[in-house]
């Protein structure tokens, strides 16, 4: 699979424009739809380094209403995902209740092969990467000419 | 930093460090990123000079605060723009009408006060969603249904107080309509009760709107004449059962008496929200079809025309999908009488019995349940439509498509 991306402000980049990095933990939660198979590996990626992970079917409201939302009430730690648009605009929305906002939005064109994309994305969620508090809300869960399907991201 | 209109910069900061005095340094937000929350993305100017974005936020707890908080930005002329919980997409969102407002984020004012099974009804606070209220109910199982718009993240209250609807019995997708009792802070500051509330040690301030004397509700819906601190709701008992039905039509100028019939069931709360569709395209979101494509090009065709071209296409013209809530016998009832009646206003229709849940749907069941609104279970999928594609395509098939100004 060969992902490609957008950054937050829209530009297509390609995934080796990505540094390596070490995956950190410090994750509440790692989140992604299970329906998808870019997703599936970003979640077991993030279940290895021992962050507890969330499988969604597009829909949050189970998820947030379930015991997210109460967790980050207790504990506001930042939570990854690799997600639909529509995931991540709901999940922004609702991050507002718990005054966290998005600091990494990256959109993915979706093309046949993926792990080792994926690999090389998970470089971006080095808890140690400088954040971008500009890059909450650039975006409504439109995806740009229908071809952005997933997008990676970081709420803190 | 965006001040308020005609505020300087010093009564901004005074009227800020009142804010803080009344509800706590910590739920004042002043910071660029903290007031970037707030933001719509949806807005046509987002991101453009012209965008309406706040000067701070506070986020009061209790009435006591809400009160301090009107009577410092009348002190200073702060515009403030209250929110419950700002998700009422399409009709209400986070970010304030006028730029440089003063945003009442009421989200911590959260409580669910009662919700009385017998009669029907809850009092809730502004920053309750639809799925706390739900969630409260179901944990109790109290035999009680909500109305739910698409989608339930949003406050019951700011979606009657926007003139919401959702998916039930007229009486109750209404939801200003069905709200009973409010409770509202003036732009002076003082409290006012409506209805039965406005009474001392009333108990009946959820089953008896009017009170006595004018009717003032109204006046505080779509405006930004008080800041709502409860409100009270009648809720539908829980239905035994949930029915559905779907009704085609052959022909283009079916379509009017197909209505007409329609309203009749909905005129005598016989059915819920009615779903229209039309089967000629394919069904939702097929792709146009170059036949009527090519039958539009020279503007509006003529009915024959139409006509003609429906005929062809050896598919219904329209379909429309009821939905009956009650008890199993007067379900199937009512669905026997729809198809009689329209038989007989309409030649050729046709009729599809679909399948009878019998009601609360089971917990274990609600997560793969299609139709949740309906159902009175508040849901996000309906945002679904927005991110369709090749590669998510997905559930459900239908949502919104807004248009936003």
């Amino acid at each position: 699979m060969k992902i490609g991306a957008t950054t937050a402000a829209g530009a297509l980049v390609h995934m080796s424009a990505f540094g390596k990095g070490p995956l950190r933990s410090g994750y509440e939660r790692a989140v992604f739809d299970e329906r998808f198979e870019p997703c599936r590996v970003f979640g077991a990626e993030f279940a290895r380094a021992g962050v507890p992970t969330s499988a969604i079917r597009g829909d949050v409201a189970e998820l947030w209403y379930g015991d997210l939302r109460a967790a980050l009430s207790k504990r506001r730690a930042p939570i990854a995902g690799l997600t639909n648009r529509t995931a991540l605009f709901c999940l922004e929305e609702l991050a507002r209740d718990v005054g966290m906002r998005v600091v990494l939005r990256v959109d993915h064109m979706i093309e046949p092969d993926a792990r080792h994309a994926v690999a090389q994305l998970l470089s971006r969620f080095d808890s140690r990467e400088p954040r971008d508090v500009s890059a909450q809300k650039r975006t409504g869960p439109f995806s740009p000419e229908n071809r952005t399907a997933l997008v990676s991201w970081v709420i803190a | 930093m965006v001040l308020p209109p005609k505020v300087s910069e010093a009564d901004f900061n005074a009227a800020v460090n009142e804010f803080r005095a009344a509800v706590g340094p910590s739920w004042v937000f002043t910071s660029d990123e903290d007031v970037a929350l707030y933001r719509d993305s949806y807005s046509i100017y987002c991101g453009e000079p012209e965008e309406r974005v706040a000067s701070a936020a506070v986020a009061p707890v209790k009435v006591e605060e809400v009160q301090q908080v009107v009577r410092t930005a009348n002190k200073y002329r702060i515009p403030l723009y209250p929110i419950s919980t700002g998700r009422n997409l399409t009709y209400g969102g986070s970010a304030p009408t006028m730029r440089g407002s003063v945003v009442v984020d009421l989200k911590r004012m959260n409580r669910i006060l009662e919700v009385d099974e017998k009669r029907a009804f809850a009092l809730i606070e502004p920053g309750v969603s639809y799925f706390d209220l739900y969630n409260y109910i179901r944990e109790r199982n109290l035999k009680l249904m909500l109305d739910v718009p698409d989608p339930g993240r949003g406050s019951p209250v700011g979606n009657s107080l926007d003139h919401g609807v959702g998916y039930t019995l007229a009486q109750y997708r209404d939801h200003f309509g069905s709200h009973c009792g409010m409770e509202v802070v003036t732009p002076e500051g003082d409290l006012l009760r409506t209805g039965m509330g406005a009474l001392p040690n009333s108990e009946t301030w959820q089953e008896f709107r009017y009170g006595a004397g004018p009717y003032i509700d109204g006046i505080f819906t779509q405006s930004n004449f008080g800041i709502f601190t409860k409100m009270g709701f009648w809720l539908m008992p829980m239905p035994e059962s949930y029915l559905t039905g779907t009704i085609t039509v052959p022909r283009y100028q079916d379509f009017g008496p197909l209505i007409e019939e329609v309203s009749y069931f909905e005129d005598l709360s016989l059915i819920g929200m009615p779903q229209y569709g039309s089967p000629i395209e394919g069904g939702f979101f097929g792709p146009p079809s170059p036949d009527l494509a090519a039958l539009m090009q020279k503007g509006w065709p003529s009915m024959d025309a139409l006509e003609n071209y429906v005929a062809a296409q050896k598919r219904p013209a329209w379909s429309v999908d009821l939905n009956f809530y009650g008890p199993e016998e007067t379900v199937r009832a009512n669905w026997q009488a729809a198809k009689r009646r329209f038989a007989q206003a309409i030649p050729g229709a046709a009729f599809q019995d679909g399948e009878l849940l019998a009601l609360p749907i089971p917990k274990e069941k609600e997560a793969t349940q299609g139709d949740k609104p309906r159902l009175g279970i508040p849901a996000l999928e309906v945002f679904t439509i927005t991110s369709r594609n090749p590669m998510t395509n997905s559930d459900p098939a239908d949502g919104h498509a807004d248009f936003f100004a």
